[in-house]
């Protein structure tokens, strides 16, 4: 049994237009020591895949009926969906699972010190007293390369920098040790260098607590680095999914091919840049049969009837194309 | 599957209907996107059609009148005199035409009050487009003090009405204790409400874009002081403040000088709050990319204001002004309920209401708060209507479900 | 220390606030036309003496009236500001201080009364409103808040004694009943007083509370919807601690902000609503000395207090959002 197993997820949002599907049928599993990098545009639904982990998703979230999310922890299998009460979901919300979201100044609380809610989620999880959580929250902050970090638990987040702040949201998220680390786009929003510094911190920290991550990005470069398998999801479909040096080398769905193409490459600076041609399509208005056919190099009227399924293309990686490896129609 | 509402139309290539729609969509201004979301909101869409139902029933007011609301219309034989519904039937069978039943008002040598009785054989019939009393448009005098500043024209004179009645009186909401037709005046009350409102929101609109703009414009120094000003004019309590100005007022003004002169009071209380709009809006739209883009590419700082920053936040404005309509409204009611606002013949739902908190008239003649159902229905279409366009101005403020 | 300073910063901006006030309100009461000297002997003489423009002068310059405006503003400013004196009102000739007495305070108690009672509703209600997801709820209370708005305290006032006259054949008017209304301050005048007070704390918070309630609802969507609450509870706060100790929490800061401004409308309500339930204290002394008397010395001294409280409450704030909010506490403390 894997770590996460993350089977016909299905996602749609009641809204005042009417059901709008958000993620449609994706499924894909994570390991322990392993890191999973879930790649797509802005709206594609990787977010939301993520937080479903942790039912953080608005109430007017509906799941579908086949959906299901596993963990399989040391104490027994979790089934996410089964957790009812606040008590019962506190296994996966902070206990098993924690996540780091993208904006690390947004994500503390701005008049709480980041000691206090260091202290106050392992209170709440790890059944220590306030002196105890402290110690441990200062010794986490000083594994993360929190300088003074006695000083700094002291102090808000408004007071740190933004490499710090994600930092210390890292040494938050792994105080509990957790089995599993959701990390929704932790590098976005900070300065390149800083952004090596953290991701070689992730690295370190997963080789030694040996927890799975899903690392969400739209960054295939920072997956080529990070990621042991990669899964590429495009208007809430899971489009591609694979070994992360398959995928990157021998890419099957024009979507991860067009994606790949998109990336400057520093060793060939002649070599043109070839957007995805098109916009992403308005949930609102989900194309049929394969969603990618509006904006497809490849595609062929059948595209625009039949959703494809997602076939192997190799050990462990598949693709949800009709056109994509010789399938043909 | 769960994503099978077929839409036909986006195919690879996008029909050209459809491409047009989101052309629309991507060139609209802002008035028009403004308006689009506008639309969605259901109850501010009913505000507005409340509004300008209001709108119109005061514009039209005289027309809608059937006696002139002032002491020159009064009913003597009906002085707070009950309701009159027209009715189609009564014991002597239906008729087409709506009609009341006569009546007879005599002193009951008893009590010596007099007393009203209802002639319940005798119809009256409701006429249309009567000839009535005579009523002005576009009439124009304006009297300041000072011998030569008076202007005058005289419009156009009306005697057309939309309803009358063949022989005595018709008072759909009553009479009050001069015999004065409740429903004439709580017309002419609304279109005195909606002069005030606008004049007042015009007056502090030209004061906040003035001293805002400068504000905003020249920043530095100069909006530090202007900005403490505003903030200390902000802490004085308006109402009380706006008593000891209108305390100035002399009694012999005519009425319409009087009220030109309140309706700018008004207006002169109500510019702090914009002008700190006006700043803000300019401060920020001021550091804008597109602006720098814009000076780039060589524009003249006229240009930019016409052209860039003018139009970026007049729906904004416009909006501000929409929200800050009622409180003028409420402001002028309450002083003038006081009596230190509009004052007889003016017809004003203060001036109408003051004789309302007397016990006799609170539990014998409750008709006379009729006036207050339209008066409440007013302000609330504004708020309505001004926190929808608020909205749809801004889709990200606060109402998020 | 350098709280001190900041303290000292704020106190002056106040104090400067006032000054600016003052001279507003003076120059208000300097604008109504004829000066006191004329108008008090104008009084005189409709009683029957006889006043020569010579009489004026002499009483002009006994009233310093002759002194350039600034001097004047100056004298009088000094005078509030140091001795707490307002001077004598030009019509009835008697020390304002003296005829204002206690009514200012019972104002003011009525007033800061409503205020605390409007947001003590309007804090939980609306906290509960911003949650809650039932949509009959939010429109019933969305509604009640724009009734609130729209409906004039007068009204109200005037509907309440509509009802109150018809059931219990008392119009709830006054602050004191007969017997307690000139009678020194003792136990059984104050329960008449707070048997009678109800009515006006009531109206005057009606629309502060509706005020109010639309502020908090707005404040706690806003901060409900933003990321570190979505972050706390993905590390499993859940239930009442996650809605008291975060979005609440930092929604405080701007209603007690917004305390002033309600103040303010608190105020605003303050004439109207001592007109119609014929109470004594100095919203009604305002109307008399504006609507009557034309007396522009009580009318500026009582503006010149209801000022002075909004920019003392003001001040209280901001002390208050410092000591709280830590983005303010570190700036000024270092």
């Amino acid at each position: 049994m894997s770590l996460l197993s993350v089977d016909n997820l299905t996602l749609q949002f009641q809204t005042d237009e009417g059901l709008v599907t958000a993620v449609d049928n994706v499924s894909f599993g994570v390991e322990a020591g392993e890191v999973l990098g879930l790649v797509g545009e802005s709206g594609s639904g990787k977010s939301v895949t993520a937080k479903s982990i942790m039912k953080l998703n608005p109430e007017n979230a509906v799941y579908g009926d086949e959906s299901r999310i596993a963990l399989t922890l040391p104490d027994g299998p979790v089934d996410v969906f089964s957790l009812k009460t606040s008590r019962e979901m506190e296994i996966v919300r902070g206990g098993s699972v924690s996540m780091i979201f993208q904006e690390p100044m947004a994500s503390f609380a701005p008049a709480i010190t980041i000691g206090d809610q260091m202290v106050e989620q392992l209170v709440l999880h790890k059944k220590i007293s306030k002196k105890e959580a402290k110690e441990w929250s200062i010794e986490m902050l000083a594994r993360v390369g929190i300088s003074d970090a006695r000083r700094r638990f002291d102090q808000y987040a408004f007071q740190l920098s933004g490499g710090m702040r994600q930092r210390a949201m890292i040494a938050m998220a792994l105080s509990t040790n957790p089995k599993l680390l959701i990390a929704d786009e932790p590098t976005t929003a900070l300065d390149v260098t800083i952004q090596a510094q953290v991701i070689d911190l992730m690295k370190d920290l997963v080789r030694e607590y040996g927890m799975g991550i899903v690392f969400i990005t739209h960054d295939l470069g920072v997956i080529a680095q990070t990621a042991d398998k990669v899964a590429v999801m495009y208007l809430g479909k899971l489009v591609e999914y694979g070994a992360v040096r398959d995928v990157i080398r021998n890419p099957i769905h024009p979507y991860t091919q067009g994606l790949l193409k998109a990336l400057p490459r520093l060793d060939d600076l002649d070599a043109p840049l070839i957007p995805v041609p098109g916009d992403i399509p308005s949930p609102l208005e989900r194309p049929t049969g394969c969603v990618f056919h509006t904006r497809c190099p490849m595609a062929e009227p059948a595209c625009a009837q039949q959703v494809p399924t997602r076939r192997n293309f190799g050990a462990g990686h598949s693709a949800a194309c009709l056109v994509a490896g010789g399938g043909g129609v | 599957m769960t994503d099978t509402t077929a839409n036909p139309s986006s195919g690879p290539e996008l029909s050209g209907e459809e491409k047009a729609r989101k052309e629309a969509y991507f060139t609209a201004s802002q008035g028009q996107l403004i308006w689009a979301r506008f639309k969605k909101n259901r109850s501010a869409m009913i505000a507005g059609t409340v509004l300008l139902l209001l709108i119109l029933t005061g514009i039209f007011a005289p027309f809608l009148s059937p006696y002139d609301p002032t002491i020159a219309g009064a009913d003597k034989d009906y002085r707070n005199g009950a309701p009159q519904i027209p009715m189609f039937c009564d014991h002597n069978g239906c008729s087409m035409r709506p009609f009341l039943h006569g009546v007879e008002r005599k002193r009951n040598l008893k009590t010596l009050r007099f007393e009203t009785t209802i002639n319940i054989e005798e119809r009256r019939y409701l006429q249309f487009f009567v000839q009535g009393w005579e009523y002005k448009y576009a009439a124009f005098s304006f009297d300041l003090p000072g011998e030569k500043n008076e202007v005058r024209f005289n419009g156009f004179s009306f005697t057309t009405h939309l309803f009358g009645i063949d022989d005595g009186g018709i008072h759909l909401f009553g009479t009050d204790g001069t015999g004065k037709d409740i429903f004439s005046r709580t017309l002419h009350a609304v279109y005195t409400s909606l002069a005030v409102g606008t004049i007042g929101v015009v007056i502090s609109f030209v004061l906040a874009l003035l001293i805002g703009g400068v504000a905003g414009y020249f920043g530095g120094w100069i909006d530090s002081v202007l900005q403490m000003i505003t903030d200390a004019i902000r802490t004085v309590p308006a109402i009380p403040l706006f008593m000891a100005l209108a305390a100035f007022v002399p009694d012999e003004w005519s009425s319409e000088t009087r009220f030109f002169f309140i309706s700018c009071i008004l207006g002169l209380i109500g510019w702090p709050t914009l002008a700190r709009r006006v700043r803000t809006h300019l401060l920020s739209e001021r550091n804008q990319e597109y602006v720098l883009a814009a000076q780039l590419c060589g524009s003249s700082s006229g240009h930019i204001i016409r052209r860039h920053l003018l139009p970026s936040f007049t729906s904004y404005i416009i909006v501000d002004l929409v929200i800050s309509f009622p409180y003028m409204v409420l402001s002028e009611t309450a002083l003038s309920f006081i009596g230190l606002g509009l004052k007889e013949p003016v017809n004003s739902l203060g001036v109408m209401l003051q004789s309302v908190s007397e016990a006799d008239v609170l539990l014998n003649y409750k008709w006379e708060f009729i006036p207050v159902i339209f008066f409440v229905a007013l302000v609330m279409a504004f708020v309505f209507v001004g926190d929808g366009l608020r909205d749809a101005a801004d889709p990200y403020s606060s109402t998020k479900k | 220390m350098k709280y001190t300073q900041f303290l000292a910063m704020r106190a002056s901006m106040a104090v400067f606030t006032l000054l600016l006030v003052s001279f507003i309100v003076f120059s208000l009461m300097e604008m109504v036309p004829g000066d006191c000297a004329e108008r008090y002997l104008a009084f005189k003489n409709t009683q029957g003496s006889q006043i020569s423009v010579a009489d004026i002068e002499a009483e002009r310059v006994r009233l310093g009236l002759d002194k350039p405006f600034i001097q004047r503003w100056a004298s009088w400013v000094g005078n509030v500001f140091i001795h707490g004196d307002f001077g004598d009102s030009c019509i009835l000739r008697v020390p304002i201080n003296q005829l204002l007495k206690d009514k200012f305070w019972i104002s003011l108690g009525l007033c800061l009364t409503s205020l605390i009672l409007a947001y003590a509703i309007a804090v939980p209600v609306g906290i509960v409103a911003a949650t809650s997801k039932n949509a009959v709820l939010n429109n019933t209370l969305r509604f009640v808040s724009y009734l609130g708005l729209a409906m004039p305290n007068f009204l109200l006032a005037l509907m309440i004694m509509l009802a109150s006259t018809v059931f219990f054949g008392d119009s709830l008017t006054g602050l004191f009943s007969k017997e307690y209304r000139d009678a020194e301050w003792s136990w059984d005048r104050v329960m008449d007083f707070l048997s009678r007070a109800w009515l006006p704390i009531f109206i005057l918070g009606w629309s502060a509370t509706a005020f109010a309630l639309q502020t908090v609802r707005a404040l706690m969507s806003d901060e409900i919807g933003k990321l570190y609450v979505t972050a706390a509870a993905a590390r499993g706060i859940s239930g009442g601690k996650l809605l008291w100790r975060y979005p609440a929490r930092h929604a405080l800061a701007p209603i007690i902000n917004s305390l002033g401004f309600d103040l303010n409308r608190i105020f605003n309500e303050l004439p109207v609503v001592a007109l119609i339930l014929v109470l004594t204290d100095s919203g009604a002394l305002l109307i008399e000395a504006l609507a009557r008397s034309n007396d522009q010395q009580l009318a500026g001294a009582i503006i010149f207090l209801l000022t002075a409280s909004i920019v003392s409450l003001n001040f209280v704030t901001d002390v208050l959002l410092s000591i709280l909010d830590p983005r303010i506490r570190s700036s000024v403390m270092g």
